[in-house]
This record gives C-alpha cells, sequence and structure tokens, in this order.
C-alpha cells in the first residue's frame, strides 16, 4: 500500500483534524469522511505496541479485544491521522472437521463442550468464537475458559489432564511426566495434521519450566517452546512459530 | 469491493510536515520512501509498506 504524503498546495488552507474520541465502545473523528485507517498486523502485535510505546507513540486506543475477537488499537499518527492496528485470527478450518480429524477422543469443538459445567466459574461462552479446537476434559474448563478470556485461542491443549491415558486426579497435577509428555506431543501432530495454517497453540501444562522434559516437548523443526508464570498455579508455555510459520504468540502472564 | 476491476491503492495525508511525517511511518512501522518528489508547488512523498506484492507507486494526481 501507498502512502501519498504531501504538503499545502498554494490556495490551501488545510484545518487541524480532529482529536479522535471514545464513546461507548468505539472510538472516532467525530468529523464526516475518512476516520482512519487500518493495518494488519501479522505478528504479536502487542510486543509490537510495546515498541512503539517505547518509540514515544502514543495510542488514542489502547489495546483491546474487538467484538469478533482480534486484537486493536490506535496510534496516533502525525497530521492527526488516526491508524488502526488489528492482529486477526488466523483463519479456521471449522470446527466440525477439527473435532472429526483430531485422533484423540476428548478433542471437542465449541458445540460440544458447551453442556459442561465450569468449575471455576468460567464458562464455555467464554471461548472466543474462532477457537476450533479445544483438547481438555474433565475440570479443564476453567484454565481454558481464563486463556479464552486473555486473548484468542486457536487450539488448547490441556496437558495437565488425561487427554487418553490413564485417570489422574483432577485437583492435582501429580501425572506421570512420561504421560504427559506423549499426550501433549500427540496433540501437536493431530494439530499439525488439522491444520495447514499457521495458527497459535496455547498448552497448559504442570512440568516445571525449562525443566528437560518440557524442553523436549517440542517437536522436532515444530517451533520452540517459551515459558512464563501462568494463571491458576500452572506453568504455562506458549508456542511460538508452529509448524514453521510465523504466528503471534500469546502472552499469558 | 468485489469488482475485480477496484484495487485499493493509497492514502492521500495532506501534512504541515510531509518529510517528518514520512520519517515517522519509516521509524514506527518500517515503511520505505519510495519517491520524494515535489508537486503543485508542495513536497509529496510516497511511502510504501514492504509487502512484496505491492505493486510499485505509480505516479498519481492525488
Amino acid at each position: 500500500m501507498t502512502i501519498l504524503i504531501r504538503g499545502r498546495r498554494l490556495g490551501e488552507a488545510p484545518v487541524p483534524a480532529r482529536p479522535i474520541r471514545p464513546y461507548a465502545d468505539f472510538s472516532s473523528h467525530n468529523a464526516w469522511g475518512t476516520d482512519h485507517f487500518g493495518f494488519l498486523y501479522q505478528g504479536n502485535l502487542k510486543t509490537f505496541c510495546a515498541e512503539l510505546r517505547v518509540k514515544g507513540v502514543t495510542f488514542p486506543v489502547e489495546l483491546k479485544k474487538g467484538v469478533n475477537g482480534s486484537l486493536l488499537c490506535y496510534v496516533a499518527a502525525p497530521d492527526g491521522v488516526s491508524i488502526e492496528l488489528m492482529q486477526r485470527w488466523l483463519g479456521s478450518p471449522g470446527p466440525g472437521r477439527a473435532a472429526r480429524s483430531l485422533p484423540f477422543r476428548q478433542i471437542s469443538s465449541n458445540s460440544s463442550t458447551s453442556s459442561r459445567p465450569s468449575p471455576r466459574g468460567s464458562t464455555p461462552e467464554h471461548f472466543p468464537p474462532h477457537s476450533s479446537a479445544v483438547c481438555s476434559n474433565r475440570d479443564g474448563h476453567g484454565e481454558v475458559g481464563t486463556l479464552a478470556r486473555l486473548g484468542a485461542c486457536r487450539a488448547v491443549i490441556d496437558g495437565s489432564r488425561d487427554f487418553a491415558g490413564p485417570a489422574t486426579r483432577p485437583d492435582t497435577f501429580d501425572f506421570p511426566r512420561r504421560a504427559a509428555k506423549y499426550r501433549i506431543a500427540t496433540a501437536y501432530s493431530a494439530i499439525a495434521s488439522v491444520f495447514p495454517a499457521p495458527r497459535d497453540v496455547v498448552t497448559i501444562m504442570s512440568l516445571p519450566p525449562r525443566s528437560p522434559t518440557s524442553r523436549s516437548l517440542t517437536p522436532a523443526g515444530r517451533g520452540e517452546l517459551r515459558f512464563g508464570a501462568g494463571g491458576l498455579g500452572e506453568c504455562v508455555s506458549t508456542l511460538h512459530q508452529f509448524d514453521a510459520h510465523a504466528v503471534g504468540h500469546r502472552d499469558v502472564a | 469491493m468485489s469488482n475485480p476491476a477496484f484495487k485499493f491503492d493509497h492514502v492521500h495525508i495532506i501534512s504541515e510536515n510531509p518529510r517528518a511525517s514520512a520519517d515517522w511511518y519509516v521509524e514506527m512501522f518500517g515503511a520505505t520512501i519510495a519517491a520524494d518528489t515535489v508537486a503543485r508547488g508542495a513536497p509529496q512523498i510516497f511511502v510504501r509498506s514492504r509487502r512484496d506484492d505491492d505493486p510499485d507507486p505509480g505516479p498519481t494526481a492525488g
């Protein structure tokens, strides 16, 4: 896209642009005509905005989630111009396809999880609208709901619960590490087989961060696992550049 | 716009300081200055995003 920036021409007497101002659930310059223009940012918009802020950029609209689950913010550009930055969902193959294709029985689409009560007060309605696969079982919905509120998740792998292995106590995280490794690796492979496009994957697991076992969970050539401070007393890992594609990572701290 | 005859081409900004504004887009968004010209007695700078599939900016009457 080309942005043509030019000075005042002979005979013109431009007036300053109106400042952008917030309304009930939106912002505008409150003037007829072009209000702002938008860029789709294909990466971690939160990180990018932090970098802009360091450079002195101001945000008349801070980063927030839009009505369709996308992240957005408004940047104050020179000349009174407002620029909307968006981080959009990365497309969806559709929940039906995901539910049919993933090869372990606990995988479920949003609709099929809706009848489950949440043990921590978060309901499946908190799932983002484009969340196409939620790997969870038993009492994992509290965590899933929390993550969904923090940001949009294409897929959530709950490695702290038993997907297909032996039953574990739902109120503790003392599951066999070997089983957890198997489940998460299986889930990665399953998701990779279903979603050919880049995607965000958030993994919940209770292994200690930076442990050798945790590091080994990253499938070879598939990306990088990083650990942050998760809520709910768990370690939360975020997968970057899953399947060799650049995807936005999610800060869940 | 579903009519294939149309393709979005440019945003036109009237600036008090075109050079400073252009530099802002370069610094903040990694844009490039494709052309620095004068038109109708006023500076006119073409700033481009770095998408490879964007065509080169052609002359525009603005």
